[in-house]
């Protein structure tokens, strides 16, 4: 089959208007997931034997299962348990269930390389926990994990074109509808990709002027 | 894990899950009458059948939920307003189960195992499983039997995929090579680009659809013809308990073939017409 550029090229006002859609639950499930990731960072920190097992049990269990599957059950089984949810809002929550977990874990890890002497020096100098956790073990945290942040950041882009299946109309689809009906996949398969790549490449271009910011704070 | 392969796998546990859904799901001609709409689930990537044009979903079953929706307007004696959603075909039935919408316009081949866990109307288009190969092709593979060795591609969970095994099978108990695979991909489109690059040497799937990307697209594809001469029917879903809503659709489909509004619409999309039954269509034990 002839590739047609000229083809993928016209497909792209359609799949940038679908794009909307892509950045609106990609934003979301991206601000969900952070505040999700970072609450269940401090409850585990309170070191609750029930609590910690259950979040471990949650992570284990998004860890372990595909996406799709997660996504899949949000929208399709949820209602058997009385719980309907919207395309739009299944989708969401599912992609940042998905993605808090790994959130989490990449804080686990900033975590542990925050040496202990800095919070008991907070203590001593009389900061209660609230602002422990506000002024000097969160935005380390964040700093530190960035560039971890910055790839989950990409990945829930990517995630975003697997809401097709409960029909959610995005890049993917919109890409799928055009190429079946034009009978041309190959070249609106290459723009969809294009447009990923080019919403992924202002994250992680994002990702890298904060980390600049950050370096020049940390005056290193 | 492939994709196909979780779609699959979600499957299975949905059915499982689902099975209380069907249960408690409320009769939706009541719904309708009380909301005033009604969604609708399409897969409209199976052109000319359902497809997106200029952002719409158009296509020959587009006009027939037109004539659907007027009916129901009718019975229920208000507008109705109708909500379409596009989705990939594997999600619709599950989706229909766990009814997230009300019924499923778009073609979905009659088979015999789908009929005992969901309500198949009237069907509305008749078709014969057929095979399609790269027009440079055409000199080596001129009948089915030529299709042993051979590579073949068509939709996981669609109506051809039972078929294709049954030949498969058919022709291993005659002591022949049989396929040297069934290659089962989540859209038709994915199988016209893996014909084309030569991933696989054939796609098996329903002739109407064939005969118009064979003529949008001359020159790559040729239609072999019919992999069987059983024939199949393409038909809506509706869930089994809302016997009153089938019925409805059933009798819309009636009169528009009698009336000859529906072979004028196959005329208009297909370029040709079929016959399409009152009754018999449905296999031994169906809802």
């Amino acid at each position: 089959m002839q590739f047609s550029f000229e083809f993928m090229f016209a497909t792209l006002p359609a799949l940038i208007r679908a794009s909307g859609v892509t950045i609106e639950v990609a934003l979301l499930a991206m601000l969900l997931s952070l505040s999700v990731g970072t609450l269940l960072t401090i409850v585990r920190a309170f070191k609750i034997a029930i609590v910690n097992n259950i979040v471990g049990l949650y992570i284990s269990f998004i860890r372990g299962t595909p996406l799709m599957v997660q996504i899949f059950l949000a929208f399709y089984a949820l209602p058997s348990l009385g719980i309907r949810l919207g395309p739009m809002t299944a989708g969401i929550l599912a992609i940042s269930a998905n993605n808090a977990a790994f959130m989490t874990e990449i804080f686990r890890g900033a975590l542990t390389s925050i040496p202990a002497g800095q919070i008991e020096a907070a203590a001593s100098l009389g900061l209660g926990p609230r602002a422990i956790w506000l002024k000097v073990i969160l935005p380390q945290l964040y700093m530190r994990s960035l560039p971890a942040i910055v790839s989950e950041c990409t990945v829930v882009v990517k995630g975003t074109a697997l809401l097709a299946i409960i029909t959610v109309v995005e890049v993917f689809r919109t890409a799928q509808q055009i190429g079946s009906s034009s009978f041309r996949p190959f070249e609106t398969f290459a723009a969809a990709g294009l447009v990923f790549l080019i919403i992924s490449l202002v994250i992680s271009q994002f990702g890298m002027w904060l980390e600049r910011r950050y370096q020049l704070r940390r005056g290193t | 894990m492939s994709i196909a392969a979780i779609v699959r796998a979600s499957g299975i546990a949905l059915a499982t899950i689902c099975l209380p859904a069907i249960a408690c799901a409320g009769p939706v001609m009541d719904k309708i009458r009380a909301t005033g709409k009604v969604t609708v689930a399409t897969e409209a990537s199976y052109p000319p059948f359902e497809f997106m044009q200029d952002g719409k979903i158009v296509g020959y079953g587009r006009d027939l939920l037109t004539e659907v929706i007027a009916a129901l307007s009718k019975t229920i004696g208000k507008e109705v307003t109708l909500e379409q959603l596009d989705l990939p075909f594997q999600g619709i039935l599950p989706g229909l189960s766990a009814g997230q919408f009300d019924f499923v316009a778009t073609s979905v081949g009659i088979n015999a195992e789908r009929a005992k866990r969901y309500a198949y109307t009237r069907p509305m288009a008749t078709s014969v499983q057929t095979v399609m190969i790269r027009q440079t092709d055409v000199d080596k593979l001129k009948t089915p039997q030529d299709l042993n060795g051979k590579i073949i591609g068509t939709q996981i969970a669609s109506a051809s995929e039972p078929i294709a095994r049954k030949f498969d099978e058919k022709m291993k108990a005659e002591g022949k090579p049989g396929f040297a695979d069934l290659k089962l991909m989540t859209s038709y489109p994915e199988t016209y680009v893996a014909l084309a690059n030569g991933t696989i040497d054939a796609v098996l799937q329903s002739g109407p659809a064939l005969a118009v990307l064979v003529k949008a697209r001359p020159g790559i594809f040729h239609l072999m013809g019919p992999l069987t001469d059983q024939k199949s029917y393409l038909a809506w879903v509706t869930r089994p308990e809302d016997d009153d809503l089938r019925k409805l659709i059933n009798g819309v489909f009636a009169d528009l073939n009698k009336s000859g509004k529906m072979s004028e619409l196959q005329q208009k999309w297909f370029g040709f017409k079929m016959e399409t039954p009152d009754e018999g269509y449905l296999p031994e034990g169906a809802l």
